[in-house]
């Protein structure tokens, strides 16, 4: 053993004093002194400091921190010489774990505790295992961006804060399922609302604060997101991340695999969440037509989490209700001892008879004569409508008979301005009619809106669903009455009805700029009907499919300088290629696929990546916006996402990952 | 025997409806109007036009359009004399008879369904004739009927009603086969089912009517006569239940669950089809509501020996508006059909196609949304399908450029700088740059098919031949809302279309695509096993035919191909993937090496 002394105190043998600080990197910390010789196991060393600190505490987390050499001492079967450790190494005795806070995608705050010791990709994997994310290789840590110094304090409101960091997890094993969420959620009030918070989609943020969020102008702007993304291969301790830092966990590869609403609630709501906000704040450019689609289907997963409606599997298997209410039917028929009026009556489809004022468009809209509305006697009988001129001549011929299986159905409502419109764009071998009804009140809009939604699905107002539709369909309009929609061009507070469709919450900014919110409330609307039977959960995969549809979707940014060029320009690297794009113009130069790239190597010293293709195409660029690493990474991390197919139900191969993403320090 | 006289029975019925039966619903008078005219030109043998006598309401009433389609193709059939295929024909029903009268053979209640029909019909009993004609008018009413997977109550009600009165029909019918022993061989084979309605129907011989029409005509009520029958089989089984009164009401209930499954069986709708060879000839078949277009592929592949290709495709030609569409494997044949109108000229091609799967076969000159035909290795292009089809969603290839616009009503074209996305198609405004912010969208893909023009330059002065059409499948004629786009080379003109397809169809086409490799490969499959003598070379005479249209598949002699094929369908998953690990093991090295 290390400090055997002579009588007089002197020591004979080799040992040393080593002197560690305990506690996390502070200088001030309390210290103890160890008397060791270059034989020393560290095994050996973390026995002894515990004995001199002489306190009861469970030390198992704890591990030596070697500041100068930015190096945890992690192999306790290794000796201070194999570490090259002398009496000058400044040694920080301190938990591995340690609290950070979380800035997850759907931009909530979370505290937990978080490896400091191990490379992060492990530390990340631990991470989505307490979150239950699956797949965690597809995400990584973000340094959070410097925040600017504003001049005046603006008053920032008091987030909440979930906090994870009490929370144990049994290793080994997946975490079971108990009451609808991870075990270890249904501890205690707080970790359950955090799980909600995680697998719930969050309500639409306040327009005003969307607005002044800052949103990439350029090209340029979207590259610099990409320089701040932490190393995979290196810990947390070793980027100089401190306990208590903020970071954000964020998708970072753009392959989502084997995305399954049942077992992925969470990955599917953060994915969401991650979506909408790329929308939101412009990271990723649509048209119109489509931010309708994405503001309807936010609109309806909305309404559908804050009616606390949690994706039940869908069971509402409508064939077998009917099927059910038929074979009653049919059974009092058997019996014999229904009369034939009843069955008359069982045969007979309810219709639908009234007075309408209806405005034909003429085929030719541009010789378009506005003759307005014309109060019409129009009858609705199974999936065919017919009007005639008054309700005397409508036993002969109409004036036109439709049938809307498979029209448009298109609301036109304003429900302050009394207008109940139902828009039918009904297709005929001739072309397409072009008719408006309008109605007198709710009521009435309610009853044809929903027979004609059911006839464009080629079903009668005899279905069983024609009563729930009418409901709904009232629903929607006092939903529209109180949450004011269309009241003006003035963005509503977080504190406006939380029911209500407030449009703003729900677009980009410069569609706000472009339009009023009583312009885009019917466009909504009117893309929402299409989505409105979907689930929660489904509405979700659709939103992720319909982003993912984008042709700009899952390119990251990099500003390099390629050999040989002497300006700047923009990298773009997919999951499936990399793209050389003209920064000025934005348009795409170059293509490269990674199926034909045969390997690629990075020079540290120049900070360069030299890329070769198929057919001797040779590549190579330094990075500018940021490190060549976080480049490196990214290929390498894409490659090894598409090993994934094969690998499928095994473990992940974190060697693999390491290697193609690592660079020098990994080996 | 006893099915020939079937058919003329509800022949019979159908002459003698228009005469009666004033009161009946306007649906079922259209209906019957249609009928007698049909007889009429039947038994005058003359091909007249049913269109020109149609009434009004046949114009716009889309409920009748079901049966015109097949009514007109079949005149057509007959009027074309001895180039109908009878024999195919009634193969097709021989089969679905036996389907039906496996379902009835297993019933031993037939006594009781007997006795049974006549209280259960007291309407039709008054007039046997109306209650005939009720039957038949609803059936075809029921043809229209679009789902039959959301069962309404009334569906069932109305099903039943039929189901009572075609026992009644079938009454007649019984009556009708002593008079009128007219067979032929055909006829005969589908005898097995006529006798089940036979012998229930024996003791009620009440009516007394006899229609004497010609053979022919048989062929036009057969398809009635399908929707018909097998009501009476399913009648036989909700008998049970109701006179077994000391059973158990569980039973029951189960009994009429499964009644109404026969049911939900019986009430497929079929269609009598003619389908136009590429050789000019015909053949007349038909096809139920349930078949997809790769059922009916795979059938005449069957019929014609033509020998098994992935280009065999289905070509519905709309020759008024001189443009035509392949249709897909996964769609409903009888749905797209009934688009037709009652007159149509409309056509249905049975041809190979390169276009069909040239996306497939090279896929990197359409989703690389290059300008330049290139070669690919095969394993590049798997990785490519893979990538596009196989993610968590469909990449639509970035297809973009300049594109001729017709006006509408008029025969001029504007250029235009068109985009494909996922969402549908987009133009550049003038004077604004090409960002997503500032596209307008041009047309929305949910409702339009797309179509190749025709021959454009003589039609509308197109700029050239290579254009695309998209509209919704049931415009037929002229309209605003067909829009016209004219693509400068052949090359673009298809790129575009398989991107149109790409955004509507995704997944799909590409599961058309590997089930129709299924089946040309199994089809090499078994015939190479047929032949055991010489595995390669004399798999099956068709073979080099139809590979001489694989375009650019370079491979010259079966042999070669035969395991190729083989080859690409397991390599398919692991071969790409061993792949992407070997080159991620190489960077690795690689990149190791140069540290």
């Amino acid at each position: 053993m290390a400090g055997m002394q002579t009588a007089s105190g002197d020591y004979i043998d080799s040992s040393w004093e080593l002197r560690v600080f305990v506690g996390e990197e502070d200088p001030e910390a309390e210290s103890v002194t160890l008397r060791v010789t270059g034989e020393s196991h560290i095994g050996g060393v973390l026995l002894k400091i515990v004995e001199e600190i002489k306190r009861k505490q469970d030390w198992s987390d704890h591990a030596i921190w070697w500041e100068q050499k930015r190096q945890w001492l992690l192999q306790t079967h290794w000796t201070l010489d194999k570490y090259g450790i002398l009496a000058d190494a400044r040694l920080f005795f301190g938990p591995q774990h340690r609290p950070i806070i979380l800035r997850l995608p759907n931009r909530c705050a979370l505290r937990l505790r978080a490896s400091f010791s191990q490379p992060l990709f492990q530390a990340v994997i631990a991470i989505c295992r307490l979150l239950s994310i699956r797949h965690p290789e597809e995400l990584s840590l973000l340094r959070a961006p410097e925040k600017k110094e504003k001049k005046k304090k603006e008053k920032e409101p008091e987030e909440e804060v979930f906090d994870l960091t009490k929370v144990v997890l049994a290793g080994g094993v997946a975490p079971a399922l108990f009451r609808g969420m991870p075990a270890h959620f249904s501890d205690s009030a707080q970790t359950e609302a955090c799980y909600h918070m995680l697998s719930r989609p969050q309500p639409p943020p306040d327009p005003l604060l969307l607005q002044r969020l800052p949103r990439p102008g350029s090209l340029l702007d979207k590259t610099k997101l990409h320089s701040r993304w932490l190393d995979s291969s290196r810990c947390l301790m070793q980027q100089g991340i401190k306990a208590g830092d903020t970071l954000w966990l964020r998708f970072k590869y753009y392959s989502f695999f084997d995305l399954d609403p049942k077992t992925d609630p969470v990955r599917l709501t953060q994915l969401y969440e991650q979506a909408r906000w790329d929308l939101l704040l412009e990271e990723i450019d649509c048209t119109e037509e489509e931010m309708m689609v994405f503001a309807a289907l936010q609109y309806h997963i909305n309404k559908l989490s804050q009616s606390g409606e949690v994706d039940e599997p869908a069971s509402t298997d409508q064939g077998l209700d009917d099927l059910d209410a038929a074979l009653s039917n049919l059974e009092v028929k058997l019996e014999g001892s229904a009369p034939t009026d009843v069955l008359d009556s069982l045969t007979t489809i309810p219709e639908l008879r009234d007075h309408l004022r209806i405005f034909r468009l003429a085929l030719r809209p541009r010789k378009l004569t506005l003759k307005g509305y014309r109060q019409h006697w129009v009858v609705f009988k199974e999936t065919t409508l017919s009007y005639y001129k008054s309700q005397d001549e409508a036993p002969g011929d109409p004036i036109q008979q439709l049938n809307l299986k498979g029209c448009e159905v298109v609301p036109e409502v304003n429900v302050s301005a009394q207008k109940f419109c139902i828009k039918l764009l009904v297709p005929s071998p001739e072309g397409m009619s072009e008719i408006c009804l309008r109605c007198q009140d709710e009521q009435q809009y309610a009853r044809w809106m929903a027979g004609c939604r059911l006839a464009s699905k080629g079903r009668t107002m005899a279905d069983s669903s024609y009563s729930s539709e009418v409901q709904a369909i009232l629903a929607f309009l006092s939903l529209q009455r109180t949450g004011g929609g269309g009241s003006g061009n003035h963005p509503q507070g977080p504190d406006a009805s939380a029911e209500g469709l407030n449009p703003y919450g729900l677009v980009a900014p410069r569609f706000q700029r472009k339009f009023k919110a009583k312009q885009l409330t019917p466009r909504i609307l009117e893309a929402h009907q299409n989505v409105a039977q979907l689930s929660l959960s489904e509405a979700q995969l659709r939103f992720i499919q319909a982003w993912q549809s984008l042709p700009d979707f899952g390119i990251s940014y990099f500003v390099v300088r390629f050999k040989g060029s002497r300006r700047d320009e923009i990298l773009g690297i997919a999951n499936n290629r990399l793209i050389r794009i003209d920064l000025a113009v934005g348009d795409v130069v170059k293509t490269w696929r990674f199926s034909n790239m045969r390997q690629w190597n990075v020079n540290w010293d120049i900070r360069q990546v030299a890329i070769e293709f198929d057919e001797h195409i040779n590549v190579a660029f330094s990075c500018v916006s940021a490190s060549c690493r976080v480049v490196h990474e990214y290929i390498g991390g894409y490659i090894f996402l598409s090993t994934r197919e094969r690998a499928r139900g095994e473990e992940l191969d974190q060697d693999l990952f390491l290697q193609l993403t690592g660079g020098h320090e990994a080996f | 025997m006893e099915q020939l006289s079937d058919e003329e029975v509800d022949h019979g019925a159908e002459e003698d409806s228009d005469k009666e039966d004033q009161d009946l619903d306007k649906m079922f008078g259209a209906w019957l109007g249609e009928l007698d005219k049909l007889t009429q030109s039947l038994d005058s043998d003359k091909p007249t036009e049913p269109i020109k006598r149609s009434p009004l309401r046949q114009e716009t009433n889309m409920a009748n359009f079901s049966y015109r389609f097949s009514i007109y193709n079949l005149n057509e059939a007959l009027n074309q004399g001895e180039t109908v295929d009878l024999d195919a024909l009634m193969a097709d029903l021989c089969s679905i008879e036996q389907e039906l009268s496996s379902i009835g053979a297993g019933n031993s209640k037939r006594q009781m369904t007997e006795t049974k029909a006549p209280q259960k019909v007291p309407a039709g009993r008054h007039t046997s004739k109306h209650g005939t004609l009720k039957g038949l008018s609803s059936s075809s009413n029921r043809i229209t009927k679009p789902s039959h997977a959301n069962y309404s109550l009334d569906d069932i009600t109305a099903q039943l009603e039929q189901a009572s009165l075609s026992m009644d029909e079938a009454a007649q019918q019984s009556v009708l086969e002593d008079t009128k022993p007219l067979v032929t061989n055909q006829h005969r084979r589908t005898a097995s089912a006529g006798t089940v309605s036979d012998a229930e129907v024996r003791s009620v011989s009440n009516s007394s009517r006899s229609s004497i029409t010609s053979a022919a005509s048989s062929m036009d009520s057969l398809d009635i006569d399908k929707v018909t029958r097998p009501q009476e089989l399913d009648l036989t089984h909700q008998g049970q239940p109701i006179t077994e009164e000391e059973q158990a009401a569980k039973l029951k209930a189960e009994k009429i669950r499964v009644a109404l499954e026969k049911i939900k069986e019986a009430q497929v709708k079929k269609l009598v089809i003619r389908v136009h060879m590429a050789d000019d000839s015909s053949k007349t078949m038909m096809v139920d509501e349930r078949q997809t277009v790769r059922q009916v592929l795979d059938n005449l592949m069957d019929k014609s020996h033509c020998g098994y290709s992935l280009d065999w495709s289905l070509v519905e030609t709309i020759s008024e508006l001189q443009m035509e569409r392949i249709f897909e494997d996964h769609e409903n044949l009888v749905e797209n059909l009934l688009n037709w109108t009652r007159d149509s000229q409309n056509k249905l091609i049975f041809m190979e196609r390169i276009e069909k799967y040239a996306l497939f076969k090279n896929p990197q000159n359409y989703l690389l949304g290059k300008k330049e035909t290139a070669e690919m290795a095969d394993r590049n292009k798997e990785v490519l399908l893979e990538e596009c089809f196989c993610g968590s969603s469909v990449t639509v290839p970035e297809i973009e450029g300049v594109l001729w616009l017709k006006d509408d009503g008029k025969k001029s074209w504007k250029k235009r700088y068109f985009l494909l996305r996922a969402s549908g198609i987009y133009y550049v405004p003038k004077g604004k740059a090409k960002v997503s912010r500032d596209l307008v969208c041009f047309l929305q893909l949910d409702h339009v098919n797309v179509y190749y023009g025709q021959d454009y330059r003589n039609k509308y002065k197109a700029p050239t031949d290579y254009c695309l059409v998209l509209k919704h499948p049931q415009i037929q004629k002229k309209s605003q809302y067909i829009k016209y786009l004219c693509c400068d080379d052949m090359r673009t003109l298809h790129q575009w279309v398989n991107g149109i397809r790409i955004a509507k169809y995704g997944k799909h086409l590409y599961m058309n695509y590997q089930e129709a490799l299924k089946r040309t490969e199994s089809a090499y499959d078994w015939t190479s096993l047929s032949s055991s003598s010489i595995k390669s070379g004399s798999s099956s005479s068709s073979i080099p035919e139809s590979q001489s249209n694989h375009s650019n598949q370079s491979d010259s002699g079966v042999s070669d191909t035969q395991p190729a094929g083989h080859v690409r369908s397991q390599s398919i998953v692991s071969s790409i993937f061993s792949e992407a690990w070997k080159r991620g093991t190489q960077l690795e090295e690689s990149s190791k090496v140069n540290l």
